[in-house]
């Protein structure tokens, strides 16, 4: 390894660790990134930028990085554009560069760099529109082809993730000095302390500096802590965790890398675990990014941060090149060349751009042997592929070329507030600090260290110290809370030049450059949410990071406003990125959503039916028998044998709502719109519920079991609606009346027994004691009784297909028995399974209305169910139901619809127009809610809405389906067209 | 092989009722003398000989008895008579058990609240979603022992769940 | 968000349902065409405290009245309906 330094870093020299960068091997040590690793290899190059593919080195150490973005692993765990930086060494690791045909070296699309006059900001607006036609054709594939950074996996994800929820009293989010210190007083009250860092080991920036803390490298003491915190039973340490998102009321979002530094999950563990945080008070100890300075040449590889640059000399012993140049407004430059005297790096020049240099920093200069130029600036690099020279100004104007392999940029630095703002505070320019500072956080977050605008160690440890201890306090833990530092070191000011004869860049990762913000400017898109999306500074992977300050900072200049009137954009979670696998979790392919199961499930599926989903749950759609190829035939043939002997339909999915106490019937008759208190014990009614705005709410049918205690139905999908809407009603409305209502829906599967037949099938299971001849038990009687041996059930003689028929309910433990037993007592009858579409097509044969017709735009009169609206009492709807426009003869109302010609096939959606009346919605009169065949009747069938409708029987419109161009000819009957005297019903 | 630190079965139907008071009725007091295991406050369950109740909303309590629902139907008729109404949902839920030191931990991947002994104990009880499931859960004892409820349509899923998160 | 039930205590907001503004009287059986228009239709919408509805589906199922912040989300009292006057 040509650049590791011979001493030193917190890496284990002991062991080997082999891996492959773009096909070659290289080794690295434990404590290694994949960055430090290559560039302790003496690789420079790591990527191409994204727009101009121009050649890329690392700009950092850390996940800001913009540049060196690689594809980690191959084949299903391939993983595109994952800095460098943050990628743990393993033994066999695999990763390749992106963006570049068909090597790093020499990359094809290099020359979209010679367009670049060309390719500049709002490229994209202001090309590709002619020809029309050639957008799909050319252009669109072509961009796509051209567009983007690295190549997801095209296989099926092996890993899994978790979810888990997590409560704390203080969450503290960065595991640096302010952290450490805020972690480490919160935890020695007593207080339920979460620390997070999204580094492997925890000491932030200590981990890049010498220190010292007290009379300890800062290195050792971030590990003491540590260890000190891992002693505390009531403190959770999560290393690799990320908090991505702050979301109100203490709730945060947060990461795990669980694996993602293995080469796959061991033991059955997740890859990665999305946590959810919810904690009493919280400590944002996340620091400060360093900004890069903008010069002509700043992208060249070779050209980095200057606390980047020390981190890979302190932490991981690595010397990103031979002979260095120092770019810098404040005293981090400074730092930078005290480690290389230490640490023997050759500095050619320090180029700091304040005037005055104090004489320890001169004496410092002149130890190292470096030039100093006060009051200078960078002119530009030089360098193919690698950085081989600088050109430096100094304060009079005099150039001077310099020979160097490194360019280190000390630029300020800016507090990664991020976290503060996700609720919607806005960052505020503080001039003192050259920086956004969150001055608002929402209650119970405060901001220490870095991220609070307090930059140094003192500072750091005092203001983690103070905000750990206070939060902890906050939450009732006796702890005293130390003082706090308020002043901090001195800032870097924002400078830039006046003017570069290289492109000098903003935005590395999205190629956007001084040039493309002066253009911004000049086309007037001068705000900086303006600025953001039209040259696309700041919406990368890296969400502006290193770039946001610069841009918005150049434009204020450019637009002679000051930063503080300039503003910055909106920070959003998340705050780096994650993957959308993570965070479902377990939720996906088919344990996306529960499902809803009836309890004969195991029997239709042995009956081999065909199920459909109702929203959660799934329901038996028809049940096909060998030699049947299409629905069509199964649901033909269910209709025909419920009609001439006897069918089983499993109606277990509807709502089921028991209703007990001495106002019970009150109560109903005050939501449903006709007489409930007159139902007789032993009788069923079919109910119809408004909502407050008049409109059909639901329907179902009312049993009355005793004379306080009742059973309804509601429909499958408005179960938990009606619900609701019954407990407010009790809750809010009426809370006088006695009455407790509780959902049955899961106790009672319900079967439909239905046909001729049917009555002899229940005889013949029900226990005696239960009487269900014809007088006995008459169309609508409603029973408690005994089945099946001794089995409770409850049985309504109730029909939604019109023949004579029956609900059997059973306890649904005891449903798999149950259906069985119906089967074999009708198998003599010729009992047959039949499923909803079945269903469908009967009550569709009989006029009743379900779901298509009631849909929350029908009024009962809509549904030609005003006969049921109730004179004498009052009820939800009633008043707003008779408003005017809702009683006019032009509103749609519901009537029947077959073909005039009887083969011809009608279709759902269809609007009616009069026969000679264009295709215009001023003649729309109305549209078609259900179809079906009717193997009864021989032709298709339907019902619909057709303004006037009652008045209009026996005449002919057209059903008009533009979206599918088609059109067919129907004549208008009453709803019912079947047994219409309901001779059958009554049998 | 690797010791479990906790264990997880699949809970015996047991007979369910759903009790609330007639109006003024005061059923928890009227519950101290008339049944083995009284009402308890909002939030809270009690358990004695095969008879546990439990409370997740004011003024309604569910009745959990080793039993049969004529069994339990006649003990609270008798227990109550008319100052309660009362409604039988027997085979309505699913239930699972869940012990074991490694329990907390577990459950933390399913359930979002606090199970922390700061924040829940022995005799407390809630109802929540979990995973998109209404369960409703109390903590039995120290070991600390979780029984779970799920409505009946819901078991497979709840099941499938159990297993994803490593529970079963 | 998180809302503090009276009876279950703090629970993520995915375990309830929202109404919309609390407090609205209900209009008596004989009130005009226009009075029930106005009590099902018009709504304030106001920029801060809101008074409202919201239901505990998945706890105690309990109608709740929240008063929260439309602005900041900060809730500053919820109380069950049964001891909130309108």
């Amino acid at each position: 390894m040509t650049n590791r330094l011979s001493q030193g870093g917190l890496i284990d020299r002991s062991v080997t660790i082999p891996f492959r960068f773009d096909g070659v091997t290289y080794t690295g040590y434990p404590g290694d990134t994949l960055a430090s690793a290559l560039l302790a290899s003496g690789v420079r190059l790591f990527g191409r930028s994204f727009k101009y593919h121009r050649p890329r080195g690392l700009l950092s150490a850390g996940s800001e990085e913009p540049n060196a973005l690689v594809e980690l692993r191959e084949g299903a765990r391939r993983e595109p554009n994952v800095p460098a930086t943050m990628v743990e060494l393993y033994p066999d690791l695999v990763a390749a560069s992106q963006n570049r045909y068909p090597s790093l070296r020499f990359d094809l699309l290099a020359a979209n760099g010679l367009l670049a006059p060309i390719f500049g900001a709002g490229f994209y607006y202001k090309t590709f529109m002619w020809p029309a036609s050639f957008w799909e054709r050319l252009y669109e594939p072509l961009i796509r082809r051209a567009a983007g950074l690295g190549r997801s996996a095209t296989e099926p994800d092996p890993d899994h993730y978790e979810r888990a929820t997590l409560f704390c009293d203080v969450l503290v989010i960065g595991g640096g000095a302010a952290g450490l210190a805020a972690a480490r007083e919160a935890g020695r009250s007593g207080a339920r302390v979460v620390l997070c860092d999204e580094g492997s080991r925890l000491g932030g920036w200590l981990l890049s500096e010498p220190g010292p803390i007290g009379d300890r490298p800062a290195a050792i003491w971030a590990e003491q802590t540590v260890a000190e915190l891992q002693t505390m039973d009531e403190v959770r340490v999560m290393p690799r965790t990320t908090v991505l998102a702050t979301f109100d009321h203490g709730t945060y979002v947060a990461v795990e890398r669980v694996a993602d530094h293995k080469l796959m999950p061991e033991g059955g563990e997740p890859r990665q675990r999305v946590w959810h945080i919810i904690a009493r008070r919280s400590i944002v100890a996340c620091g400060a990014t360093e900004r890069p300075l903008v010069f002509g040449g700043n992208d060249r590889p070779g050209v980095m941060l200057s606390g980047s640059v020390r981190t890979y000399l302190n932490r991981y012993a690595v010397t990103p090149g031979r002979r260095a140049v120092i770019a810098t407004t404040g005293d981090d430059g400074w730092d930078l060349l005290a480690d290389c005297v230490r640490l023997g790096v050759d500095v050619a020049a320090i180029v700091d751009r304040r005037g005055t240099i104090a004489a320890d920093r001169l004496d410092l200069a002149r130890r190292a042997g470096a030039q100093v130029f006060a009051g200078g600036h960078i002119g530009a690099t030089a360098g193919a592929r690698r950085l081989s020279a600088v050109e430096v100004l100094d304060s009079g104007g005099k150039r001077q070329r310099l020979t160097a392999d490194l360019l280190a940029m000390a630029g300020g630095w800016t507090p990664a507030i991020g976290l503060a703002c996700h609720l919607g505070a806005k960052p505020v320019w503080n001039e003192e600090s050259s920086a956004f500072l969150a001055a608002e956080a929402p209650p119970g977050l405060r901001l220490v260290g870095g991220a609070a605008g307090l930059i140094g160690l003192v500072q750091a440890l005092e203001s983690g110290a103070h905000g750990g201890a206070e939060a902890a306090s906050a939450c009732g833990f006796a702890v005293a809370v130390p003082a706090m530092a308020t002043h901090s070191e001195a800032a870097a000011p924002l400078w830039f030049m006046p003017a570069n004869r290289q492109k000098a860049f903003v935005d590395f990762q999205h190629d956007v450059a001084v040039s493309d913000v002066a253009l911004a400017h000049r086309e007037g898109y001068r705000s900086v949410e303006h600025l953001k999306r039209y040259t696309t500074l700041g919406m990368a992977t890296d969400q502006g990071r290193t770039a946001n300050v610069n841009g918005l900072a150049l434009m204020a200049q450019m637009t002679g406003r000051d930063i503080a009137a300039t503003g910055t954009t909106r920070l959003r979670p998340p705050h780096t990125p994650v993957a959308i696998g993570a965070l479902a979790g377990m939720h996906r392919g088919r344990d996306y959503r529960p499902t809803r199961l009836t309890p004969a499930q195991g029997w239709a599926r042995e009956q081999g039916a065909v199920f459909i989903e109702t929203g959660p749950w799934l329901r038996a759609q028809y049940f096909p028998r060998t030699g049947e190829d299409d629905w069509l035939q199964s649901v033909t043939r269910e209709v025909h044998a419920v009609r001439s002997a006897v069918g089983l339909c499993d109606v277990s999915t509807l709502g089921k709502i028991e209703l007990v106490g001495s106002d019970a019937a009150t109560f109903l008759d005050r939501v449903y719109v006709n007489t409930i208190a007159t139902l007789p014990v032993g009788r069923a009614r079919y109910g119809l519920m408004l909502r407050e705005d008049g409109f059909t709410l639901d329907d179902g049918t009312i049993a009355r079991l005793q004379p306080d205690r009742f059973v309804i139905t509601t429909t499958t999908g408005e179960a938990h609606a009606v619900m609701s809407h019954l407990e407010y009603c009790h809750q809010v409305l009426w809370p006088e009346l006695d009455v407790h209502f509780v959902s049955i829906s899961d106790r009672w599967a319900q079967f439909a027994v239905a046909g001729p037949r049917s009555r002899a099938v229940l005889q013949a299971v029900l226990d005696p004691g239960l009487d269900i001849s014809g007088d006995a038990f008459p169309f609508m009687a409603a029973a408690e009784g005994r089945a099946f041996g001794g089995l409770r059930i409850r049985l309504f003689r109730i029909s939604f297909s019109g023949e004579l028929a029956y609900e059997l309910a059973v306890p649904a433990p005891q449903a798999e028995t149950a259906v069985r037993a119906l089967m074999q007592a009708g198998a003599g009858e010729g009992i047959t399974p039949y499923g909803l579409e079945a269903m469908s097509v009967m009550r569709i044969e009989k006029g009743y209305a379900a779901g298509g017709e009631i849909n929350g735009q029908t009024t009962p009169r809509d549904l030609g169910l005003e006969k049921m609206l109730a004179k004498r009492k009052d009820y939800i709807g009633r008043v707003l139901m008779r408003r005017r426009a809702l009683q006019e003869a032009s509103r749609p109302t519901l009537v029947g619809l077959r073909p005039t010609d009887r083969s011809a096939r009608l279709h759902g959606g269809a609007h009616f127009l009069a026969l000679q009346a264009p295709a215009t919605a001023a003649h729309d009169e109305g549209w078609v809610s259900s179809v079906a065949f009717s193997p009864t009747l021989g032709h298709w069938i339907g019902l619909g809405f057709l303004a006037n409708g009652a008045a209009r029987h026996g005449e002919r419109v057209r059903a008009y389906d533009p979206l599918r161009n088609r059109e067919t000819e129907v004549e208008i009957m009453p709803p019912c067209q079947f047994d219409p005297e309901g001779v059958r019903l009554h049998g | 092989m690797v010791e479990r630190d906790l264990e997880a079965v699949v809970l015996p139907e047991l007979a369910m009722f759903a009790v609330a008071p007639r109006r003024g009725e005061a059923l928890r007091q009227r519950s101290q003398r008339a049944l083995p295991t009284p009402l308890p406050e909002c939030g809270r369950t009690l358990f004695t000989d095969g008879l546990r109740t439990v409370c997740v909303r004011p003024d309604q309590w569910l009745v959990l008895g080793e039993g049969t629902a004529e069994w339990l139907g006649a003990l609270l008729a008798e227990a109550f008579g008319d100052a309660a109404n009362m409604v039988d949902v027997s085979g309505a839920y699913v239930g699972m058990r869940v012990r074991g030191a490694g329990s907390r931990a577990a459950l933390g991947k399913f359930l979002p609240l606090d199970l922390h002994p700061r924040a829940m104990q022995a005799g407390h009880a809630a109802a929540t979603l979990a995973a998109h499931l209404p369960v409703l859960l109390w903590q039995a004892d120290d070991m600390p022992t979780y029984e779970l409820l799920c409505t009946r349509s819901y078991a497979a899923s709840f099941r499938r769940t159990m297993e994803l998160i490593g529970v079963f | 968000m998180r809302i503090p039930c009276p009876h279950c205590g703090e629970r993520g907001n995915d375990e309830f349902l929202y109404r919309g503004a609390a407090g609205l009287p209900r209009p008596p059986a004989d009130a005009t065409e226009a009075q029930w228009h106005d009590y099902v239709y018009l709504r304030d919408n106001p920029y801060g405290s809101h008074r409202e509805l919201w239901q505990h589906v998945h706890g105690c199922r309990r109608w709740l009245v929240v008063t929260r912040d439309t602005r900041t989300h900060v809730i500053a009292a919820v109380t069950d309906v049964s001891m909130a006057l309108s």
